[in-house]
């Protein structure tokens, strides 16, 4: 019989009820902190800002644990699962970069100091209001787009810890769930709820992240792990600058300016902290602490995936032969790996811990980017857009309506998706849509006096063509390319349309910020 | 190829040694900027009701 048939193949858990009771436990809490702060929320500001009222070490706690999610997770252990210890480029180059940009203050600090709550309100103050709404738009499609896979891949982690069958309805079931639990807290708590429960996963995630690989390193050896992975993926398991393998100069290159400086800098999940910040200096000290995590955030995950794989080569050939069939057989998904093997490897009650904070953390990226996703359709694109100013209210009912309408998006669109590239890949090339127009507008309106309307406007309609680096859609226009490649020629064009823009229609009346 | 063995196993570790340290000041100090917080939001409600 092929193991990818017998839905029993991923039964073989340590996961028992106490976990379940651990997990239902842990999130009851969540929803009561997200019912008990609802009391706080008076204006906009305390909802999407907290108040603009966060000190250096909750601004870290709260960055990570919105960044470090458990798409994260299971993302960055697939990219080490495919591509060994190399992947851990990801990590050195996103810690490295969040420094300098701490260090400098570049983007960020220049940002908290004109008190603006989202990056699109920057554009109308620097360039005029269309800027603004086109802003708002790219941003939203590029967002929602992004975080399309969320709900399904994070639900392929309870399946696979769980031990629940990979096929007929547990996958739905699970993520119509984990949809209700997000939606319900989100609405009512905002930005505040956003932040308590942050903190909370993130004391019980790192913790849980550190045992887990305790665990990891005490179950396969630590010198194994190493040999495993060059004795069967080579050097391109271990050199992230040599061809052949899934990296490269050119996708190391790539890793540089998203999972460094876009994740720190330009992604609006990330500069929503800095922007609710106590003061350009907190920003400054609170990116340069959170550098270690953004390290981590990739590191670990990439190691606990190197594992799972080192413990399929090594243990598990029932699992081997649905991972890597013999030529021609279906294979089984490779989100499944990092789960599967936690499932196995750590006992009962750690097992449940752990899958409350990757819950958790699945919950607590879900709120920041549903709130900031659905909050710029409210501040930027509706509100401008009105001829008669929105109230406060207003502003939050519409906010709500969209954490729905977007909830339901991705619930619809993790079902029907069949895209083959690797989950960070995906969210790379789809995140693209927005932030390379964005990067080079940010830069240019902040550090360039000629930056114009028109330049602004032309560069964010330029980061379009990032959409060319999706497998479906080179598939549709039957063509192949990196998107690597197309991620980075995009960045340029952008560049380049800015410039051009600004100098060949220059503004009349030159905004200062 | 062993350099880059030992260059991430390196990394690896001080990374972790790293992070664990900003863990327990991010959950102790953490914990302080949250009361910090409240007293603050309820401050700022407060002014804004006078």
């Amino acid at each position: 019989m092929n193991p990818l048939q017998d839905p029993s193949i991923l039964s073989q858990t340590h996961f028992a009820a106490v976990d379940w009771l651990i997990v239902a436990l842990y999130l009851s809490i969540s929803v009561f902190i997200g019912l008990k702060v609802k009391d706080y929320i008076k204006d906009m500001g305390d909802y999407i800002g907290a108040g603009r009222a966060l000190g250096t070490a909750l601004g870290v706690a709260t960055m990570t644990g919105t960044e470090m999610g458990l798409i994260t997770v299971m993302y960055s252990a697939q990219k080490g699962f495919t591509g060994g210890v190399a992947a851990f480029h990801i990590a050195l180059v996103a810690g490295v970069v969040t420094f300098l940009v701490g260090w400098s203050g570049f983007i960020v600090a220049p940002l908290r100091k004109l008190e603006v709550l989202t990056i699109p309100e920057f554009y109308e103050r620097r360039f005029d209001k269309k800027t603004r709404v086109l802003g708002g738009i790219m941003l939203t499609l590029g967002g929602v787009l992004n975080m399309g896979l969320f709900l399904k891949v994070g639900s392929i982690f309870i399946v696979g810890v769980a031990g629940l069958s990979h096929t007929g309805w547990a996958l739905p079931a699970v993520m119509v769930i984990l949809l209700l639990l997000v939606l319900v807290y989100t609405v009512l708590g905002g930005m505040l709820s956003v932040v308590i429960t942050d903190y909370i996963q993130f004391v019980v995630l790192s913790f849980g992240l550190l045992v887990a690989v305790a665990f990891a390193v005490s179950t396969l050896g630590w010198g194994n792990i190493f040999d495993t992975v060059s004795q069967h993926m080579g050097r391109p398991g271990v050199d992230p600058l040599a061809e052949g393998g899934g990296f490269g100069p050119e996708y190391v290159l790539w890793m540089i300016f998203t999972a460094g400086l876009v994740s720190c800098a330009i992604w609006p999940t990330a500069v929503a902290r800095a922007l609710a910040a106590e003061s350009p200096k907190v920003v400054k000290k609170q990116y340069m602490w959170s550098s270690i995590s953004f390290m981590v955030r990739f590191m670990i995950p990439n190691f606990l995936g190197v594992a799972a794989f080192v413990y399929i080569k090594n243990h598990a050939p029932d699992l081997e032969a649905a991972f890597f069939p013999t030529q021609g057989e279906p294979t089984l998904d490779n989100l499944y790996a990092m789960p599967v093997f936690m499932g196995r490897m750590l006992p009962t009650v750690v097992l449940g811990i752990i899958s409350a904070a990757m819950i958790a953390a699945f919950m607590s990226t879900h709120d920041s980017y549903l709130l900031c996703w659905s909050s710029v359709i409210t501040q930027d694109i509706v509100a401008p857009l009105r001829k008669t100013a929105m109230s406060v209210k207003g502003r939050l009912k519409l906010t709500r309506i969209c954490i729905v309408v977007i909830g339901l998006y991705i619930l619809y669109w993790g079902l029907i998706y069949e895209g083959k590239d690797d989950i960070w890949d995906y969210m790379a090339v789809t995140g693209a849509i927005y932030f390379t127009g964005s990067f080079a507008v940010l830069v240019g309106g902040l550090y360039w006096k000629k930056a114009s309307s028109a330049g602004a406007f032309l560069a964010l309609i330029s980061g379009l063509t990032a959409i060319l680096g999706l497998g479906p859609v080179q598939q549709l226009l039957g063509f192949q390319m990196a998107g690597a490649r197309v991620g980075l020629l995009t960045v340029l064009f952008s560049l380049t349309v800015l410039v051009v823009g600004s100098l060949t229609f220059p503004d009349r009346e030159p905004k200062e910020v | 190829m062993s350099f880059w063995i030992v260059f991430w196993q390196i990394f690896f570790v001080i990374v972790l040694i790293g992070f664990a340290g900003m863990a327990v000041w991010v959950s102790i100090s953490g914990f302080q900027d949250i009361r910090k917080l409240f007293r603050r939001l309820d401050q700022m409600h407060g002014e804004k009701k006078d």
